[in-house]
């Protein structure tokens, strides 16, 4: 054996060797990626179509992205190459981006493109035809959501509010508490401990603190931290807040409601599915969703809970934050005419298409499944309305609280208009949970985000 | 044996069974269920309601729903047909390519009286304890260079990498175990070296080459890791990859249980299939 | 064939250079060395040309710092290094990793040898079981963990329907103190049919004889299996286990799917650590830095793993 491992041992030099010749070689090369540069006159556009374009998507409702994709090359004659990612979208996306993948447009969440556009992974839209019109018509906080320094950087693939606090109208009779709304987070847990005590429930509240990388409990920490108005990020994402912050005392009440058995078990592990899920099944009496999941909610084929759930009124605070989806184009060295071809498949996606100059696909998500948008246009429209209505009990008093949820909603700009805001909030998903479930202490919790931040500006630079 | 003994063992056997069982049985059950009964407040340990239609909508058809509503095919259809497709393609591939170059490479290292024969075959085997997470970033680069990434090809490459070292290990000590001398009587009786390994040991080895070819192709069909980083959302994209596209979003949980199932279809048929093979398979090299 | 078998090499042919060189077979004028490598040479291109580069340029990743951004590469010697051991969550994982190692083992160990037993066993519907356990086996990882998320969930979990049935309220398996012993559950479900197949060969040549000597000298049942059964299985038991452990130490898939990595950290064993480091906080350097420590702890585990396979079976071989 001794033969033999010293054979291993002169194995082992020779490779270390060999990285040592290698690797920084063959490093040069697969690091050395050309970008485009910026700026440039408007282009116009295309009169043909041509060109074979790379659209990657997460997997909400493919079949539908699929059929606008199938009308897009059938009405322009431009090729799409249509594409779902699995699982960890963000992850995933990032690591195609910076691997120099041709990917001609894909889904983003708000929070990834400063990141993008600051590496040269992506175009801008500030050479798109349509950009002041686009602009003028979106809702100003999409507007702002989507322009990262300065420039256009996408088109809205959606905008609603995440975490719009949905409540179960069942379970609050029951309660005997009906049409009795909480005003903050400090009524809404004092109200769930009383339902619980009343017997109505044995879990009265899902709270969004399930922990996938993507939103989840950090999503949940950041628009419970706006909606109380305790500040986390200032200017330029510095963070502001210690151990002394008001969101020590705010992990503390998570941590109650999880020990007092006020939430589903297993809720740390829940997936996206089990969320919605388990609010579907009944027997939750309050729950921040995702607006569009009203429509799975009111659906008696699929739900348990059909015909009960409403939105609960802003009175005073906020519920949730502003969630926005975008169209991004990435930079593969693409020339103009790839670039105009981009443009027109964004434009048919994100804005009013070319041709009908009216807002096809973006009306479709609205009306088909409750996936607001961007723009004011389709927000207010009356056949969104109409459609509304069916997954609603009471629309005349639902609908305007939902619209009430988008009109001037909070967002958490300082920290998603960073470049290390994503790996942060990845950070978050994890180290959150350890407060609630009482692995550390929330003060621990608290000081570990904030010197995670920190630790991150140094590498990022801002 | 006593009564007591046999009782004993036959609730022991039955024990076994369940545990082996039961987890599979409960995801076929969730598939055979519609979401109005799996979502009810109870749960059902068994549908009251059986039906196939997460099964029907995910190969393309229409359905009717418990109530008798229509139920359009499933979204993401399409996109676990072309997974279990691609899959079969990659897994049959990555099979032949497995066998062909693994087996004479086993049997050399097991048989031939070559030099470097140890250090080679710790070579290979050593390359087995590399975690694949730990090289997918500069694979992905590699294959980024080469423009293998998102293609059958590259995936079918990048399997192999892990089946060879494996199965060469297996055959090794399959061939060693062979009678010795076998390929000196060949040779005495005419065949050169390579006639005595391709037509005396080849054929003399036959339920164990069975059982590295089902080993290789379960082996692929299963691989998840390169198969995600490097196809995900591509045509050439996997089973896997499909599948968590599905499982990771807002999905139907009877859904997902149908898909998977679909996917388990495969592995279970061949496993069940070849099982007294891959029992007699020399288990160190796993 | 189920025990390890030291290759056998055979006898040099007959001189094979020589009168009548013309006649002999191109494979049989090789020297028995060039012969083997020109068999062996496919695998080595293979491992060359695909599996070196990535290693060695993870092993480059782990002494330069990579701007996550900007691509931006600068060396800076072992402080990637430095930064994994001085960091406690790179303990943790560590910790966590080690403490599921010595979950999975244990639960395989009791699973395949308590398999293994049983199978020895004449019974009714044996053939049956015989197959059915290999099932487990047959699924991936990730479909493991699918299966088994189904089999967990305290809302839709066929424990929890079953625990409902009983009058009992659910249990969250995967909650932080159980998330690990749960997954590996599962591991162990996945991977003991294989230790019992193997196993079950080893019990095989035990001869009845001794237990009934046993029996004779009044041995009970546990004396018997501690003193007869217990010395033809520990070594191949061993075996599988450093396998299986090995297996544990590198999992990822079926924490993706099941816990990815939650609740908080508590599953975050070092394979997935390295995944969330190199794919969620792009730190590439760090990342490449603990796979490198876990290579290196693996490789040498493993080393010691065939060194042990390998004199063993000489010894069993001199034994026969």
């Amino acid at each position: 054996m001794s033969q033999l491992s010293r054979r291993r041992l002169l194995r082992a030099a020779g490779l270390t060797a060999l990285a040592f010749g290698a690797g920084p070689g063959l490093a040069a090369c697969a690091g050395s990626q050309v970008r485009t540069p910026r700026g440039g006159p408007p282009l116009s556009a295309p009169a043909t179509g041509g060109a074979s374009l790379n659209m990657r998507i997460w997997g909400a409702y493919p079949d539908f992205v699929g059929g606008a994709v199938k009308d897009f090359e059938r009405t322009y004659g431009t090729k799409v190459d249509l594409g779902v990612i699995a699982g960890d979208y963000p992850s995933l996306m990032t690591n195609l981006l910076r691997q120099n993948t041709p990917l001609d447009m894909v889904y983003s969440l708000w929070h990834m493109p400063q990141a993008y556009y600051e590496a040269g992974w992506i175009r801008d839209f500030e050479r798109f035809w349509a950009k002041e019109d686009a602009k003028r018509e979106m809702v100003p906080a999409v507007r702002e959501a989507l322009t990262v320094n300065g420039s256009l950087i996408g088109l809205p693939y959606f905008a609603f509010v995440n975490g719009a606090l949905f409540a179960n109208t069942d379970v609050l009779r029951k309660a005997n508490l009906e049409g009795d709304y909480p005003k903050t987070y400090d009524e809404l847990y004092a109200q769930v401990r009383l339902i619980k005590k009343r017997g109505a429930t044995d879990t009265p509240y899902l709270p969004s603190f399930w922990s996938a990388p993507w939103f989840g409990i950090t999503f949940g920490f950041l628009q419970e931290a706006l909606n109380r108005n305790i500040p986390l990020f200032g200017d330029g994402g510095l963070p502001v807040f210690d151990e002394q912050s008001a969101v020590v005392d705010m992990l503390r009440q998570w941590r109650d409601l999880y020990n007092e058995g006020l939430v589903p078990k297993g809720v740390l592990t829940f997936q996206e599915s089990d969320w919605t899920e388990t609010f579907a099944k009944g027997g939750v009496a309050y729950s921040p969703q995702l607006q569009y999941d009203l429509k799975t909610f009111a659906d008696p084929a699929t739900s348990q809970v059909a015909g009960k759930i409403v939105p609960v009124p802003q009175q005073g605070q906020h519920w949730g934050m502003l969630h926005v989806g975008a169209y991004l184009i990435g930079d593969h060295g693409q020339g103009d005419d790839v670039l105009a071809q981009s443009y027109r498949l964004a434009q048919h996606f994100g804005y009013r298409d070319q041709r009908t100059g009216e807002f096809d696909v973006p009306m479709a998500w609205a009306k088909n499944y409750y996936m607001t948008q961007g723009y004011t246009e389709v927000n207010n429209s009356p056949e969104l309305a109409e459609s509304v209505a069916k997954w609603l009990p009471d629309p005349e008093t639902n609908l305007p609280v939902l619209r009430d949820y988008l009109t001037n909603p909070q967002a958490a700009t300082s920290l998603f208009h960073t470049t290390w805001g994503p790996t942060w909030m990845n950070f978050a998903s994890h180290e959150l949970p350890k407060a609630v479930n009482g692995d550390e202490d929330a003060k621990t919790v608290v000081k570990n985000l904030r010197t995670k931040a920190e630790s991150l500006i140094d590498v990022y630079g801002h | 044996m006593t009564v007591r003994r046999k009782v004993i063992i036959h609730l022991l056997a039955l024990i076994a069974f369940v545990w082996s069982v039961a987890p599979l049985a409960w995801i076929v059950v969730i598939s055979l269920m519609y979401h109005h009964e799996f979502g009810s407040a109870e749960i059902h340990l068994l549908p009251g309601q059986p039906t196939l239609a997460n099964y029907v909508r995910l190969l393309g058809g229409t359905a009717r729903n418990w109530d008798g509503s229509h139920l359009e095919p499933n979204a993401y259809g399409p996109l676990i047909r072309e997974g279990l497709l691609n899959s079969a393609e990659v897994a049959v591939l990555v099979t032949v390519f497995s066998m062909l170059v693994a087996v004479p490479a086993a049997y050399a290292l097991a048989r031939v009286q070559m030099r470097f024969r140890q250090a080679g075959l710790l070579t290979v085997v050593a390359t087995r304890a590399i975690p694949p997470v730990a090289t997918t970033v500069p694979f992905f680069t590699l294959y980024q260079a080469l423009n293998l990434a998102g293609t059958k090809t590259g995936l079918v490459i990048a399997h192999l990498t892990i089946t060879v070292p494996l199965l060469v290990w297996i055959g090794t000590s399959f061939f060693g175990g062979l009678p010795p001398g076998l390929e000196r009587i060949a040779q005495v009786d005419g065949c050169s070296r390579w006639q005595a390994f391709w037509r005396i040991v080849v054929p003399a080895s036959r339920p164990a080459m069975t059982a590295m070819a089902v080993i290789a192709f379960l082996t692929s069909w299963d691989e998840f890791t390169f198969a995600l980083i490097f196809n995900t959302g591509t045509s050439a994209q996997t089973f896997p990859a499909a599948l968590s596209s599905m499982f990771f979003q807002v999905s139907v949980p009877t859904e997902v249980a149908s898909a998977t199932v679909l996917g388990l279809i495969p592995p279970l048929v061949v496993a069940a299939i070849f099982q007294r093979y891959i029992r007699k398979v020399n288990l160190v090299g796993l | 064939m189920s025990t390890v078998t030291e290759p056998i090499a055979p006898a040099r042919p007959p001189k094979a250079r020589g009168a009548a060189s013309a006649r002999i077979p191109f494979s049989s004028r090789l020297s028995p060395t060039r012969f083997g490598f020109l068999l062996v040479a496919p695998v080595l291109l293979l491992l060359l040309a695909i599996v070196v580069y990535p290693v060695a340029y993870s092993l480059y990743l782990s002494f330069v710092h990579t701007n996550p951004l900007t691509g931006r590469q600068d060396f800076v010697g072992l402080k990637n290094f430095q930064s994994v051991f001085t960091d406690p969550a790179f303990w943790h994982s560590a910790w966590l990793t080690i403490y599921y190692v010595a979950c999975v083992t244990v639960l395989a160990a009791a699973v395949s040898l308590g398999m293994a037993l049983l199978l020895r066993e004449r019974f009714i519907g044996r053939p049956v079981l015989m197959a059915v356990i290999v099932l487990p086996w047959s699924l991936s990882t990730y479909a493991a963990g699918v299966v088994w998320r189904y089999v967990f969930s305290p809302q839709y979990g066929l424990l929890a329907g079953i625990f409902e049935k009983l009058g009992l309220s659910p249990v969250d398996f995967l909650s932080q103190n159980t998330v690990l012993p749960s997954l590996a559950i599962v591991h162990a479900w996945q991977f003991a049919p294989l230790g019992a197949y193997f196993l079950l060969a080893s019990l095989q040549v035990i001869p009845e004889d001794l237990y009934k000597l046993g029996k004779v000298d009044g041995m009970g049942i546990l004396r018997r299996f501690t003193s007869i059964t217990m010395p033809y299985v520990r070594l191949p038991l061993t075996i599988f286990l450093v396998l299986v452990g090995g297996q544990a130490a590198t999992a990822f898939d079926l924490i993706y799917f099941l816990t990815s990595g939650g609740p908080g950290g508590a599953s975050q064993t070092l394979t997935y650590d390295i995944y969330q480091q190199t794919f969620q906080d792009q730190s590439f350097g760090t990342g490449a830095a603990t796979s490198w420590v876990l290579l290196v702890v693996l490789t040498a585990v493993t080393a010691g793993y065939y060194a042990m396979a390998m004199s063993s079976s000489r010894r069993e071989k001199k034994v026969s």
